[in-house]
């Protein structure tokens, strides 16, 4: 964080008519929404399969991973499907995973500084799962921190308190 | 060095060494047996040259050493002693230390071990590396390295394919192989612009030097990008020392542009000392592109060439009759050696092959031209083969790991004072590379138990009116589409009671449980349990078994362990035999589109919801009772249930247990997919597969769930 000046690109999306952010370095593809193969007797938040060039790939509902309201079905026709790396640069966590979103919204230039904490009595979303919160417009954007969410180690600690 | 070439020593080596201790056991057992010592001779001799050849100064003293002493026994000089098959056996291991830990170099063992074994030569002091015709070190004499030899000047230029980083090329050490070899400038430059396209690394490098080095030397540098490089020879002399040549080479170096060979050529004729130079030069050494300009081709048999180029380059006399022992010993076992990643990208290539062939047959199927479907149908069948033949080169005789286990039952049993014979079976049963590479640790751990806990001391086991040899069987056998191992001893075997007073003691079952003693030994494989009544070097530290039990599960296999009291102990191992494609049948359940591995698969047969009903997990199938299972219930697969439901009934054990699916699809080939560490913990399926339309099918572990429901 020492260059104060220098803004990071996020890709933000809606989910539950909110707006939440990746960082654009962990986003390898946006993919239309295609038929997911559920895998039976799977943890509830992972959606399915789906066959991302060649491999198999899994897909998550983030919303009951960070414990957002999952009611709302996703579209199964303006759904997409974020495919992000996570964890790059440790072989032991490293994962591709994809993640289902309502649509996405718009690549925003953010400077760290701009960047608060999200407050402890928005109770809508877990705030271990952020990196934290910024405004755009007339709106707020939430970060997740994918690393926290996605990355295994992470999850089986976390599962396990 | 270049580490390539001293990867493939060590390689080299390493096999030698494994002969070498296959032969001393044998020698062990025959000690008259003159095949077995010319044998051991001539590892020895090979290893001391090419050991010499790699600058290994230590193992070519030993080797020349242990050499000496099997001279004289084939000279029948001295006989083979306890202490000669001993001290070979130490010489294995030294020399695997050596040659795999070089840094971590113990000088004084080694001059311990010379000692020992100047003592065993007798009177004579173990003579070192340079007299006459035994001289290792004779070849090492580089004749390039000797003065008077003429300087040359060459002109180099080095432009890499654009893959050449994903090859694992060490630019660098080119580079500093460069500067080493002579004296000039090397100029590292980037393509234009409008070049930028043209299939090349982005960088290239032009270098003008002087060396006193002869142009096999320079060749070498280059062995691993021969079709990158192109080396002129711009005189016979050292230009440098004229200063017009300098002058236009320092105007090079300050301009970005590629210099033109041409013009370079003809500067030099100009400044060359004398005219002799000019004449014969340029025509035979310019614009040569490698060290072969004949064998252009792929890298890999240009470098397959280099390296006997190479050694014939160095190797004299009697050296190269070693070579063409060698030689000759390959071709008596018609094998190559081929890097185990080409293996891999075969093996992703013929994945691909067989997705994209099921992709073909569904379009062929859709559209239904005659012609086209001869055609699909050649292609399945040479797919087919192609796949069965990529499969089998994979394929390892488990013979392979039966060394390391015949010595470690000799080194152990000696070391615990036990007798133990150790007899195998089936060891030409062939496994997956992979699985080979990964069973040989837990096969040592069970080996070692059965050693340590279950073979009992001598006087017990005449107490028992055992013979006084303990017996440990290792057996391997195909099984439908598994590969079986077993390791039995004649043993104590596992007392139940025993097991269950510590299970309790440890709180792995609670007193009041009453466990069979199949369920006891299966607590064996839980971590932390222990039963070593004294924690010994060799086991009982309670590590073993649960290791060996997680190495089984990553290999897709199965472990289980029977036991009979002073009868002995069986520990059964199965396996898949290859971990990458299977046949299987595609069914489907509700939405789900599941596989069946076709060689686990008995029959099928149609049954009606009726009947389901107050079947109560049973089915009358050809006058048998046979255990069911409805496949929707247990994957809690929801979708509309069909009035009429297929039965597939797969092997399990000694009879047969039907699966419950909507609709059977067909045949597939399964290139087995991992489904990632998400599923890792995934109940029953294993893996998935992505059919010809691109959609997934999952893999069902039968074995899993069957096995889960029977609890």
């Amino acid at each position: 964080m020492a260059n104060y000046s220098g803004a990071t690109p996020y890709l933000s999306f809606w989910l539950n008519d909110e707006l939440f952010a990746y960082k654009v370095e962990d986003v390898i593809e946006v993919l239309e929404m295609q038929k997911i193969t559920v895998v039976p007797k799977s943890q509830p938040y992972i959606m399915g399969v789906i066959n991302f060039r060649g491999e198999i790939l899994p897909v998550i509902d983030v919303r009951q991973k960070c414990g957002l309201d999952a009611g709302k079905v996703f579209d199964p026709v303006d759904s997409v499907i974020v495919v992000l790396e996570v964890c790059k640069d440790d072989p032991d966590y490293r994962i591709t995973v994809g993640s289902i979103v309502e649509r996405v919204s718009d690549v925003v230039q953010v400077k760290p500084i701009d960047i608060k904490p999200v407050p402890e009595f928005d109770t809508k979303i877990n705030a271990e799962y952020t990196e934290g919160i910024f405004s755009h417009g007339d709106r707020f954007i939430t970060i997740l921190d994918t690393t926290k969410i996605f990355s295994l180690g992470y999850t089986s600690s976390n599962n396990t308190k | 060095m270049l580490e390539q070439f001293k990867q493939k020593y060590l390689d080299e080596v390493n096999d030698l060494l494994n002969d070498l201790e296959g032969a001393m056991l044998e020698l062990e057992k025959n000690p008259s047996s003159q095949e077995v010592v010319n044998e051991v001779f001539r590892v020895m001799h090979t290893i001391k040259g090419t050991s010499g050849m790699y600058d290994f100064k230590t193992v070519e003293k030993i080797t020349h050493d242990v050499e000496s002493i099997y001279g004289k026994i084939r000279d029948n000089h001295l006989s083979v002693s306890k202490e000669v098959s001993a001290l070979t056996l130490e010489c294995i291991d030294l020399l695997r230390k050596l040659l795999n830990q070089p840094d971590d170099n113990d000088d004084e063992q080694v001059n311990d071990f010379l000692a020992q074994l100047a003592l065993l030569g007798g009177q004579e002091p173990a003579q070192s590396a340079g007299n006459g015709e035994e001289d290792g070190g004779g070849f090492l004499a580089d004749e390039a390295d000797k003065p008077g030899l003429k300087e040359a000047t060459y002109y180099v230029l080095f432009a890499p394919e654009a893959d050449i980083t994903g090859r694992g090329v060490n630019i660098k050490g080119i580079l500093a192989d460069i500067k080493n070899i002579g004296t000039g400038i090397t100029m590292t430059r980037s393509w234009p612009e409008q070049q930028a396209d043209n299939g090349k690394f982005y960088m290239y490098w032009e270098a003008i030097f002087s060396t006193s080095k002869a142009k096999a030397e320079l060749d070498e540098i280059f062995i691993f990008v021969p079709d990158e490089v192109e080396i002129t020879k711009l005189s016979d002399s050292n230009l440098f020392m004229n200063e017009d040549f300098v002058a236009q080479v320092t105007m090079y170096q300050s301009i970005e542009e590629q210099i033109d060979v041409n013009e370079l050529k003809a500067l030099a004729m100009m400044v060359a000392p004398q005219a002799e130079t000019a004449a014969p030069a340029p025509a035979s050494e310019t614009k040569e592109p490698g060290p072969d300009t004949a064998a252009k081709g792929t890298d890999a048999p240009q470098q397959h060439q280099a390296e006997p180029h190479k050694t014939d380059d160095k190797i004299s006399g009697e050296e190269k009759i070693i070579a063409k022992n060698i030689e000759a010993s390959d071709t008596k076992a018609s094998s190559i050696k081929v890097d185990s990643d080409k293996l891999d990208e075969l093996m992703n290539l013929v994945s691909e092959l067989v997705t994209t062939k099921a992709e073909l047959l569904l379009m062929a199927e859709k559209y239904d031209i005659p012609e086209l479907s001869t055609i699909c149908e050649k292609v399945d069948k040479l797919s087919n083969k192609f796949k069965d033949n990529a499969l089998s080169i994979r394929l390892v005789p488990i013979e392979s790991m039966m060394l390391r286990f015949q010595r470690l039952v000799r080194d152990l049993s000696k070391e615990l004072g036990k007798k133990i014979e150790f007899v195998t079976d089936g060891t030409d049963t062939e496994l997956d590379k992979t699985i080979i590479d990964n069973l040989a640790v837990p096969l040592m751990h069970i080996i070692r138990n059965s050693i340590d806990h279950g073979i009992e001391p001598v006087e017990r086991r005449r107490e028992l009116k055992k013979p006084d040899h303990g017996t440990i069987k290792f057996t391997a056998f195909y099984s439908g589409s598994n590969v079986f191992i077993q390791v039995q001893d004649d043993g104590a075997g596992m007392r139940p009671d025993y097991l269950r007073r510590k299970a309790i003691e440890k709180g792995f079952i609670k007193p009041g449980d009453n466990p069979t003693d199949r369920q006891l030994y299966d607590l064996v494989f839980l971590p932390g349990f222990s039963t070593a009544q004294k924690i010994t070097g060799i086991s009982g530290r309670g590590v073993g078994m649960d290791v060996v039990k997680q190495n089984i599960i990553k290999l897709r296999g199965e472990i289980e362990m029977d036991s009979e009291i002073d009868l002995g102990t069986i520990t059964t191992i199965k396996l898949p035999l290859t971990l990458s494609i299977v046949d299987a049948l595609l069914v489907s359940v509700g939405n789900t589109l599941l596989l069946i591995p076709v060689a686990i698969i008995d029959s099928c047969t149609q049954i009606t919801r009726n009947i389901l009903k107050d079947s109560k997990g049973r089915f009358i199938y050809e006058n048998e009772p046979t255990p069911i299972i409805d496949l929707r219930k247990e994957l809690e697969i929801s979708g509309e249930i069909p009035e009429e439901e297929n039965v597939v009934l797969v092997k399990y054990k000694d009879g047969r247990v039907g699966l419950i699916v909507d609709r059977i699809v067909g045949e597939h080939q399964a290139v087995l997919k991992s489904l990632g560490k998400y599923f890792a913990n995934q109940e029953y399926i294993s893996g998935g597969s992505i059919l010809g339309d691109g959609s997934i099918a999952l893999v069902l572990d039968t074995n899993k769930l069957i096995k889960q429901l029977e609890k």
